[in-house]
């Protein structure tokens, strides 16, 4: 070894000593704010906001009891958009987050509040664009409703045209009330996106699915545009008739080439006039009118179900017509004529006009509060967040004696939103807790497929491998291409035992 | 003097997408005979045509499909390992309703498991002259009498992607017993050693001057410097900011996305569309940075997780890996469809993370 070797190796050997010594300084510094801030066990906070927070404590009634939240300045309050301030906190508030115990306080780490049954400011809408401007689109939805939103792509990224039958997920905006559509899609996308997957190697009885379901969305997006006219501005009609009679021919010619048959509109209302081969409907029996072709061998549903024949289609009844779509030389053609009974008068629907707020849920909590407090009822809320509510001296309780968990209750709370007014035992829990549970018959599955291999332990359908074992199907030989059904079970092994043919 | 040792043989099956060897290279140097299939149809006619031991399958890959694994467990009675980690219970409890009992997430587990496998065949290894002979010491394995009557042709494409995997094994072992016997009956002789050549050590000895070695000893230093000072200073190369998204799981799998019992026309057809969600419960509390869950709706549905839209395969399945917040979470499911039915499912999940 020469004089230079050796001292390159010592430079070697001191930069390396200097890059660890560099690297454990580093990792010291930065692990030790670790260490500073290492707290004690976290637990977290589902619960019911019993009141607004006083001197930077919270009552929350969770399902563990009722916890005193300690607020202190480290807590760190979620202020996103949806979520409440602490200052717009009371009774009822959702309380979700995270704390931790240190001297027999709760100390809330983190905390995210929300109104008592928020209604989420995103929603999808379903309807047909009947207007397009730029990236303002005019929606009519399915019940009548027509309603305009912005969409967030650009215009030359928007998939819609008038007439398009489309499901938006759109956004309020809280200060003007306007509705962004975060994404859409449109039925002619959809149907194109089944079409595709039909080739894709998928098993034949998903392909039967994906046609069935191909079919019902062509059918709908015609019905809806079809009943759109009923409702739209003249200026308008003649671009939704236009892109009606597009939709209908693409869609038929998908729809063949599927094998599957047109595509069917559904044409409601009253008969205005009943003649050979001929009725006339319009909805409600006034505005536009639909002038029917009726064939020989039309199908006829009476009102209960059973089957009829055209003389039992009355004049001034209601109606409900499947019919092949009119095209530009033909009247819609019946194919089954349902009759229904007559549209209830408008005005006399709906049931839901009380303002105060409901629970409805089983008890799995009654906490006893001290002298001071009332005791509070933690529900769990079969369609949202878990509920609770405090039970007053004028607290109503109808269908039982005592509040007990297991007890299903709907609770109408008071203006506070969390004293409730009533409390209304539904049932009790009468089940055993801990019931005897008999093994039932093993599952049956139905798989339809074409028979890829044939053998005498097993066939397989598809990419499916059926075992047989009890079930011979030698009796009629199955062919390798064959369309066929099996029933099938899953043994103990795991695997597909055919237990029948059909 | 013979000794015995305890080898086996080994296919596993993986997709050519999945470029992980680990496992594979473990066996080898475990001294364990590995053949890896990648295209489905070869792999499920060499498990008709050969006896291995033992069965490794990744169950993320297109393995996984339940009608994959129905085929294998048809033509292979013998341990089937599911390998690599498996992102979520309900999988490996979906694996175990098909078959799968074992499950090795890391090589030294594979290792443990494979040690109380029975080999079917001994290879001896003979000191005198350094071979190792290949002696059937059982009789041909049980199996389902599936064997003799289902012949699977193979394809052109299919035999060649079936060549040109076993051409990549090192010395690997004939595909079959009776492929061995007839190799021996051809030479005359007992097989070639299957032990993988040992290199010896070695030394890159390069012209190297002075400087070079200073220049490359700086720049190693460099290296290092930059090495450790990225994490500590959340440096960037290039500057670009990028996109560190929690994730839950390391692929979707196909066994989720094609599920074995999708919804039924029947199920489709009732008053609300169906929804149905597994691998997240309201009010849980979950210790990661992500949530992964699944579930079931008509394939044709337009389905937003808190507003952005899910892709939804073409059996009505979907696969959702939820980055979470430190905190609270508001999960809102919609699912809608063109009949104008919508259904909305919420979860409220708290991250502590």
């Amino acid at each position: 070894m020469n004089s230079a070797t050796a001292i390159t190796r010592t430079i070697s050997i001191k930069l390396l000593v200097l890059i660890g010594a560099a690297t454990l300084a580093l990792v010291i510094f930065s692990s030790g704010d670790y260490v500073a801030e290492a707290k004690a066990e976290r637990i977290a906070i589902f619960g019911t906001a019993m009141d607004a927070p006083h001197d930077g404590i919270l009552l929350v009634a969770t399902r563990s009891g009722v916890i005193n939240l300690t607020i202190t300045s480290d807590t760190v309050i979620n202020s996103k958009k949806g979520y409440i301030t602490l200052s717009q906190v009371q009774s009822g508030s959702q309380v979700v987050g995270y704390f931790y115990e240190e001297s027999d306080q709760q100390i809330a780490a983190k905390l995210a509040f929300k109104k008592r049954n928020a209604k989420s400011n995103q929603k999808h809408l379903i309807g047909v664009v009947v207007e397009k401007k730029g990236k303002k689109l005019t929606i009519q939805t399915t019940d009548g409703e027509e309603v305009e939103v912005e969409v967030s792509e650009s215009p030359t990224d928007d998939p819609t045209t008038e007439g398009s039958l489309v499901v938006s997920v759109v956004e309020e905006n809280e200060d003007t009330g306007a509705l962004d559509a975060l994404g859409l899609r449109t039925a002619e996308e959809t149907i194109a996106r089944l079409n595709e997957a039909i080739d894709h190697e998928i098993t034949l009885a998903q392909a039967k699915l994906l046609k069935v379901r191909m079919s019902e969305t062509a059918s709908v997006h015609l019905t809806r545009l079809y009943a759109t006219l009923d409702e739209i501005q003249a200026e308008a009609e003649e671009k939704i008739q236009a892109a009606y009679q597009q939709f209908e021919t693409n869609y038929t010619t998908t729809l063949d080439e599927n094998l599957i048959s047109p595509p069917l509109v559904t044409i409601s209302g009253k008969v205005l006039t009943k003649e050979a081969g001929l009725i006339v409907i319009a909805k409600n029996g006034n505005g536009r009118r639909s002038y029917v072709v009726v064939s020989s061998d039309v199908e006829v549903e009476l009102v209960d179900g059973s089957s009829g024949t055209f003389l039992d289609v009355l004049r001034d009844g209601y109606v409900e017509v499947l019919a092949l779509p009119q095209t530009a030389i033909s009247s819609p053609v019946a194919k089954l004529i349902k009759m229904i009974p007559s549209p209830p008068s408008p005005g006399n629907s709906g049931n839901s006009n009380g303002n105060n707020q409901t629970i409805t849920g089983t008890i799995v909590l009654v906490a006893n509060g001290n002298s001071n407090t009332n005791p509070v009822i933690v529900i769990d809320n079969q369609g949202g967040p878990d509920g609770a509510a405090e039970i007053t001296p004028d607290t109503v309780i109808t269908g039982g004696d005592a509040l007990e968990p297991g007890q299903e209750v709907e609770v109408t709370l008071g203006d506070d939103g969390f004293s409730a007014d009533g409390v209304e035992v539904v049932s009790q829990d009468d089940q055993p807790t801990d019931p005897i549970v008999t093994p039932g018959p093993p599952p049956q599955y139905t798989l339809i497929g074409k028979v890829r291999e044939v053998s005498v332990a097993g066939v397989i359908l598809d990419d499916v491998f059926l075992t047989i074992i009890d079930t011979s199907p030698t009796t009629d030989p199955l062919t390798v291409g064959q369309e066929i059904q099996f029933t099938v079970e899953v043994d103990e092994d795991g695997r597909f035992v055919i237990v029948g043919i059909d | 003097m013979n000794a015995s040792t305890h080898i086996l043989r080994v296919i596993s099956l993986r997709s050519e997408s999945s470029g992980d060897e680990t496992f594979e290279v473990v066996l080898r140097n475990a001294g364990h005979k590995v053949t890896v299939l990648s295209s489905t149809e070869p792999a499920f006619a060499l498990l008709n045509s050969s006896w291995p031991d033992v069965v490794l399958f990744d169950p993320i890959s297109q393995f996984g499909m339940s009608g994959s694994i129905q085929r294998i467990r048809t033509g292979f009675n013998g341990p089937i390992i599911a390998t690599g980690r498996i992102p979520d219970p309900t999988i490996s409890a979906m694996l175990e309703e098909l078959g799968i009992s074992k499950f090795a997430a890391t090589t030294s587990e594979l290792l443990a498991i494979l040690k109380n496998v029975p080999t079917r065949v001994i290879y001896h290894d003979d000191d005198s002259n350094d071979s190792v002979g290949f002696v059937a010491t059982t009789a041909k394995p049980a199996r389902s009498t599936i064997q003799t009557d289902r012949q699977l042709e193979l394809t052109a494409a299919d035999a060649l992607t079936l060549s040109i995997n076993t051409s990549l094994e090192p010395e690997s072992p004939p595909a079959t017993q009776t492929e061995a016997a007839a190799s021996t009956e051809n030479s005359g002789k007992s097989l070639p050693s299957l032990k993988l050549p040992s290199l010896g050590s070695f030394r890159i000895k390069l012209p190297m001057k002075r400087w070079h070695r200073t220049a490359l000893g700086t720049a190693f230093a460099a290296a290092v410097v930059v090495a450790v000072a990225i994490p500590f200073f959340g440096m960037q190369p290039n500057d670009e900011p990028t996109e560190n998204v929690a994730k839950a799981l390391p692929v979707v799998p196909q066994l989720l996305l094609k599920p074995i019992g999708p919804l039924s026309l029947d199920e489709l057809s009732g008053e609300n569309l169906p929804l149905e969600i597994s691998g997240i419960k309201d009010h849980a509390i979950i210790e990661e940075a992500a949530v992964a869950f699944w579930g079931d709706t008509a394939p044709d549905a337009f389905l937003t997780v808190n507003g952005e839209p899910v892709h939804v395969s073409e059996y009505g399945a979907f696969v959702i890996d939820f980055p979470l917040e430190d905190g609270a979470n508001f999960i809102e499911l919609l699912a809608s469809d063109f009949q104008g039915r919508t259904t909305r499912r919420s979860f409220t999940v708290v991250s502590l993370q």
